[in-house]
């Protein structure tokens, strides 16, 4: 088994690296651009054309998000003439770049709220299509908000994990889907779902079931994990276990061990 | 698993999962496939591509302004230990935050500094040994320039090239890019880049940008301008292997990736 050799420690703190930073940071966070004035070295030129770059890169970010997220809805973009990513090209996108931080989960609610409204304003498919619809946008919000979760003292849940009762079995509807069945009553059933991402990325849909969903709804990020257990009537150790489950697909944070 | 032969240019393009069946149809037409993303768990036809076509690493393997994790490079190693790549690529890019709680999400140039320099320098060398092959390293445009650059982005290539012994993979749509930016033309901007250390060359096309107010990268077949220019530069790169159409998005068809490597070796006489 050959060893992973030990990459080279990073130069000192200030640095040209820390400004490669600062330009990161001001490229990704239109407020920031918005300020009169900026300790970035950049001419008014560059500045305008750093404006420029970085509504660029919000509008592309935010257009391959909505791709991915609202795949299902889009099968049926030639019936309702929409699709979620007409959103980042409409006016009220516009407004939102003067303001946006890119990766935020308050930048994903807002354009995952636009996307729903204007699918929703059509000819429903079906009886399902606000369910569907629903489902894309949790599914958006792990895709589109990345911001990195602060350390926790006690059990919390993530706060871009999104927990939703749907009415319509939704993970049978999405096979339908894909093989162009019909999606008939018989896919009417009560499932809650849990809508996660880990820090590396990977997005998680999962069903949550029993003492797991009791677990959750508790990780509020004011009871320790034997509290937790109390007050769910479960072993702390089950309780101990379900978190350590939850955290692995990015659903809540655990303090350090 | 194939190779890409010595000794004769070969044409491919990037592998796009949903067009793999187009792909294994097209007969001699592409001669290799670069991976941009690991297949998917399911994705049937990745057997058949990987025993049909020469792969190319090309993934995002880290961004070299800064170390690669333990994790990052044993990913890196067990992509290359599927692909078998004849070379591994990465980026001039530095798109993320030391912290990495911002970032990009897409391509974006280092400054062009001494402290930059070393630090490529330095943890491409640990790349290229972890994964145990030749690391080629593309060319990546910047749309504005911060009044901080100790030097030009083809003196730090040059440089980084003659000290590390990497290859280079020449992106031409970035070149154009660049060079229209700048103002001058493509050849002029290329004047002072190491060209004989050139294995891989990308042509793809560009598009105007309404945020830009001008043109950009763009999943579309090369214009004659790219082709043109990808001639010229084969004609200074006597160590180039390999052109790919750089283009992979769902929404890409067949008819664009393989009219555009039929272009392609039209281009270079090869049809």
């Amino acid at each position: 088994m050959r060893s992973v050799p030990t990459m080279p420690k990073p130069a000192s703190s200030k640095s040209d690296r820390d400004l490669q930073d600062k330009v990161i940071r001001y490229l990704a966070d239109a407020r920031a651009r918005n300020k009169s004035s900026t300790e970035l070295p950049l001419s008014p030129e560059q500045a305008r054309r750093a404006e420029k770059f970085g509504r660029f890169l919000a509008r592309r970010y935010y257009r391959d998000r909505l791709a991915r997220s609202f795949r299902y809805s889009r099968l049926f973009a030639s019936v309702i003439g929409r699709t979620a990513e007409q959103v980042v090209d409409g006016e009220s996108f516009q407004s939102f770049l003067n303001e946006c931080v890119m990766g935020s989960l308050e930048a994903a609610q807002r354009v995952g709220q636009m996307a729903g409204t204007h699918l929703s304003d059509v000819q429903e498919p079906g009886a399902w299509w606000g369910e569907l619809l629903a489902y894309e946008q949790a599914f958006f919000l792990q895709a589109a908000a990345a911001e990195t979760e602060p350390a926790a003292d006690t059990p919390r849940r993530r706060r871009s994990a999104v927990c939703r009762a749907f009415r319509w079995n939704l993970p049978e509807i999405l096979t339908r889907l894909k093989s162009a069945q019909n999606i008939g009553d018989d896919l009417k059933k009560d499932v809650l779902l849990l809508f996660s991402r880990t820090s590396g990325g990977k997005i998680y849909v999962v069903e949550l079931q029993g003492s797991s969903e009791l677990v959750w709804q508790h990780a509020d990020g004011f009871r320790r994990v034997d509290q937790i257990a109390s007050a769910v009537s479960l072993p702390a150790q089950t309780v101990q276990d379900t978190l350590q489950a939850l955290s692995q697909i990015g659903a809540v944070v655990l303090p350090p061990k | 698993m194939p190779s890409i032969p010595e000794g004769r240019l070969s044409v491919g393009a990037f592998y796009n999962p949903h067009l793999a069946e187009e792909l294994l149809r097209a007969g001699e037409l592409i001669g290799h496939l670069a991976m941009a993303d690991p297949p998917a768990a399911d994705d049937a036809a990745f057997p058949y591509i990987r025993d049909r076509f020469p792969l190319l690493l090309h993934d995002y393997l880290g961004q070299l302004s800064d170390p690669l994790s333990a994790h990052a490079l044993e990913r890196a190693r067990q992509l290359q230990d599927m692909y078998r790549s004849p070379w591994v690529a990465e980026h001039f890019q530095c798109l993320h935050t030391q912290d990495h709680e911002s970032t990009l999400d897409y391509v974006f140039p280092p400054l062009y500094t001494e402290e930059f320099l070393q630090r490529f320098e330095a943890n491409a060398r640990v790349l290229r040994d972890t994964v145990g092959a030749p690391l080629v390293m593309e060319n990546i445009p910047g749309f504005f320039s911060l009044e901080h650059a100790q030097m030009s982005e083809a003196e730090f290539l040059r440089r980084f090239f003659e000290d590390t012994g990497c290859g280079f993979l020449l992106d031409l749509p970035h070149i154009w890019l660049a060079a229209h930016y700048s103002g001058i033309a493509a050849q002029e901007y290329l004047k002072d880049f190491p060209l004989e250390k050139v294995v891989e060359l990308h042509v793809a096309g560009v598009e105007e940008d309404r945020d830009l107010e001008g043109p950009w990268i763009a999943p579309t077949a090369p214009p004659q301008d790219i082709l043109d220019l990808a001639l010229w530069v084969a004609e200074r790169a006597p160590k180039l292997r390999a052109v790919t159409f750089d283009a992979f998005s769902p929404s890409l068809t067949a008819e664009t990736v393989l009219g555009s490597v039929e272009a392609t070796r039209r281009a270079f006489g090869l049809n």
